[in-house]
């Protein structure tokens, strides 16, 4: 289980060898999601949907609707990238360890981390569907399907850990 | 916050008979934003992100998170169209679920 220590501009992660692999998937499993132009597929696709929410809820304001993604949606998918790399150029420091790897994030790096693990628990939340009264102690380890679930709760577990670590 | 308001208040005396007033007093109302309960978001996160975007403190955002928790939304800012636009964005960027709509009068 992965541990989380503060430090004065930043936290210090300690991770196995097998959650470094785990994260390291996370910039290549979001990448399809962040390719194509605004409303490309809307209605179609419900994780892209939920990363890339309409702005107006009013049918009437099709248009601005359409000029704002047009005006903001390269921006949007910039920034998460942005994140999923800074993620990714962190992991590079602990790859390949054949053992638990401590990783010292900066603040910038942490808050980095803070996006890109929520863009992955929103779209594997959205793929797997997470309800409100989700209770991540009812999985039985045993099932297969219930993997994915474990992975959500172990990202839910890390980016609450951060959350706390540097906020409290 | 009381601002954008009071010159309205200002016309509405001068200009009673003017048939564009109707009109015009439709374009002032300012833009909410607003953000949506979902299943997925930590409530410490969205708290986080309130204070990063808009400067709250940490009560401020703390309540507001709450409201969207237990009332299943909150109106987290409000302006105009182009300023409502801006903060979407930001919060959709941090992977906040929000939308924007015009105050009713």
């Amino acid at each position: 289980m992965a541990s989380v220590k503060k430090r004065r501009k930043g936290v210090v992660l300690e991770l196995t060898p097998d959650e470094v692999a785990l994260l390291q998937t996370l910039p290549a499993q979001l990448a399809p999601v962040l390719e194509g132009g605004p409303t490309a597929s809307e209605g179609a696709d419900p994780v892209r949907d939920r990363l890339f929410p309409r702005a107006y809820l009013d049918p009437t304001e099709e248009k601005a609707e359409h000029n704002w993604q047009d005006m903001v949606h390269s921006d949007l998918v910039k920034e998460k990238a942005d994140a999923l790399a800074v993620l990714a150029e962190s992991l590079e420091r602990v790859a390949n360890a054949d053992r638990d790897a401590k990783l010292s994030l900066d603040r910038d790096e942490a808050e980095a981390w803070l996006g890109a693990l929520n863009d992955a628990r929103l779209a594997l939340g959205t793929t797997i569907g997470i309800a409100e009264d989700h209770d991540p102690s009812s999985l039985d380890p045993a099932d297969p399907e219930s993997q994915p679930f474990f992975i959500y709760n172990w990202l839910t577990m890390l980016q609450g850990t951060i959350l706390e670590v540097m906020f409290d | 916050m009381a601002s954008p308001a009071a010159p309205a208040e200002v016309e509405v005396e001068e200009l009673g008979g003017d048939p564009d007033f109707e009109e015009g007093i439709e374009t002032d109302r300012p833009w909410l934003v607003i953000v949506w309960n979902d299943p997925v978001n930590l409530m410490s996160y969205v708290v986080f992100v309130f204070r990063k975007l808009f400067g709250y403190s940490r009560d401020k955002a703390t309540k507001l998170m709450l409201e969207v928790h237990h009332e299943g939304k909150s109106v987290v800012t409000s302006g105009t169209r182009e300023k409502a636009e801006g903060d979407v964005g930001r919060l959709h960027a941090h992977g906040l679920w929000a939308t924007m709509e015009r105050d009713t009068p």
